[in-house]
């Protein structure tokens, strides 16, 4: 079987990614699967980087997202990774980083699993010390009082306590404000 | 410790034990994790790795499971000894040519190991003989237990755990076999298998040797994603597909004896007789010898050789094996005739046994 993408390698890796919710396969060579950043088996000799799955595509995706949300502003308070910068490495600088980009992620994690919740294990320690949980939305000052100051306090606030799907929530209100003005 | 004593230890993964009609070689859990108050691998300084790696051995110490585990910090090792390292797959091959302050850990048996300040600071593995990946995600499980419990983990509700790389966010586990497929290869139902076995988002991929051919018909198999489903169910998961696939290299393998019974007891004799007697071998025509001695003992032309002397062979006439056991520099010609000797000295014990 010949790869897909060059059409003269040999295709060793089949390699399944989602679409639109779709799954499309490919079958690629050895160099264009490193091209996509597939995840080595074994050792080589030459200088085959162990790196997980799909970099390339998470590259891609960052890409248009960040045309869409005009999200390349974005930066992580607590790291200073740039959303430009993770956009480049695929690689995010530290925990905080998820609240930061909690809407990005938020596609990009399902576009990756297909999925949007993590099931199975937890932690050990932080379950016993788990931060307080942030006022949710609707305990937030919202209608007229609604400032960008008090929704990036907030923000902070969740972002810090690793609440990140109202972070997400409230960058997206931020962004509504920040739009009207 | 010296790591060139490893070249001649018994690895458990190695051992042949539930191989599967000689199927499989081995299988891995691995699990992603990070430290939630210090950076992730891009951000982090030489102070912050250094704070990692101490925190973890901290926490290794205080535990029971890496109570004897050996601990080298990457800094310290010439690179013929990092390649031997990937070579018995305790560390990744990014791990063995990065900077900075990187380390492992790893249990006498090297069953069980822990890559710190690699893509994440933890990189939790258990690596098993043969086809029992649910047992490898158990004994990786109790070591993140273990050091879980003693480090706080970055960690979301929604997301799970956290990893530098999107790929890995979620349970952060990465669950794989290595399965030999002689006879889908020749009979080119490899496509076929493969298109099938996708539907189920997991990996195929060629094993390496040299160079960027897959050799010795040795594939993995792994889980593609990492969220959204629990860690008990992917490994499930795996088991099921790789018996899907397993079956479908047995009926392979019966057509090809049925359909040419000669010619098939002639290519594992002669794959026997050249690792028993030649004086220079490649790594790729070593392996696709190996791979054909393998075939031969699935199918029962070849008795007296156990899995384990098969896995244990292929090991030690990799590269950076044959230049530790040799103790000085050798040019991949002078490695190509060192791995012959290596073939031949232990076909001759094991005929003599
Ligand atoms: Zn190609
Ligand atoms: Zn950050």
């Amino acid at each position: 079987m010949k790869c897909e993408t060059c059409a003269k390698g040999e295709a060793t890796v089949a390699y399944t990614h989602i679409v639109d919710d779709t799954k499309k396969t490919l079958f690629l060579c050895e160099v264009c699967a490193e091209e996509k950043n597939i995840e080595t088996a074994a050792p080589s000799e030459d200088k085959t980087k162990d790196v997980p799955v799909l970099v390339k595509e998470v590259k891609e995706e960052l890409t248009n997202l960040a045309g869409a949300e005009d999200a390349s502003s974005a930066s992580c308070q607590a790291c200073g990774m740039a959303y430009d910068e993770f956009k480049k490495a695929g690689r995010l600088g530290c925990t905080e980083c998820y609240g930061a980009f909690a809407p990005q992620l938020e596609r990009l994690l399902k576009r990756i699993h297909g999925a949007e919740r993590h099931q199975g294990k937890g932690p050990i320690a932080a379950r016993s010390e788990s931060p307080p949980k942030p006022p949710s939305i609707d305990e937030v000052v919202t209608t007229d009082t609604d400032t960008l100051d008090q929704l990036r306090d907030e923000l902070a606030k969740a972002v810090s306590a690793e609440a990140f799907e109202e972070a997400a929530q409230l960058r997206d209100r931020i962004r509504a404000l920040e739009g009207g003005h | 410790m010296d790591l060139r004593g490893l070249v001649n230890n018994a690895a458990r993964w190695l051992s042949g034990e539930d191989d599967a009609d000689g199927m499989i070689v081995s299988c891995r859990a691995r699990l992603a994790r990070n430290i939630s108050t210090l950076p992730f691998a891009p951000k982090a300084t030489l102070d912050d790795q250094e704070q990692i790696i101490e925190q973890v051995l901290g926490a290794a110490q205080q535990g029971r499971q890496m109570g004897n585990a050996a601990f080298f910090k990457m800094n310290t090792l010439q690179s013929n000894e990092r390649r031997l390292l990937v070579e018995r797959h305790l560390i990744s091959p990014a791990l063995a040519e990065s900077k900075g302050q990187r380390g492992l850990l790893f249990n006498p048996d090297e069953s069980l190991s822990v890559m710190i300040n690699e893509e994440d600071h933890l990189r939790l593995q258990a690596i098993l003989p043969g086809l029992q990946p649910m047992q490898a995600w158990q004994e990786v499980n109790a070591l993140d237990d273990e050091l879980g419990g003693l480090l706080r983990y970055a960690h979301s509700e929604q997301w799970g755990f956290l990893t530098a790389c999107p790929t890995n966010t979620g349970t952060g586990l990465r669950v794989s076999v290595l399965i030999h497929l002689p006879a889908l290869v020749v009979t080119e139902d490899m496509e076929r298998v493969m298109r099938g076995l996708t539907q189920m988002t997991f990996t195929v991929r060629g094993y390496h040797g040299e160079g960027t051919n897959a050799v010795g018909n040795l594939f993995q198999i792994s889980n593609q994603s990492t969220m959204g489903v629990p860690e008990g169910e992917i490994v499930e998961k795996l088991v099921e597909v790789t018996r899907q696939i397993m079956a479908h290299e047995k009926e392979a393998q019966a057509a090809l004896l049925k359909e040419a019974p000669s010619e098939v007891e002639d290519k594992v004799w002669r794959a026997y007789g050249l690792l028993a007697h030649a004086r220079v071998l490649s790594s790729q025509e070593f392996m696709n010898l190996l791979s054909a001695v393998r075939l031969g003992r699935s199918l029962g032309i070849i008795d007296g050789m156990s899995s384990g002397f098969i896995n244990q062979l292929m090991i030690i006439t990799q590269p950076s094996h044959l230049q530790a056991e040799a103790g000085v520099d050798l040019s991949p010609e002078e490695r190509d005739v060192r791995r012959a000797e290596v073939a031949r000295r232990h076909l001759a014990e094991l005929g003599a046994a």
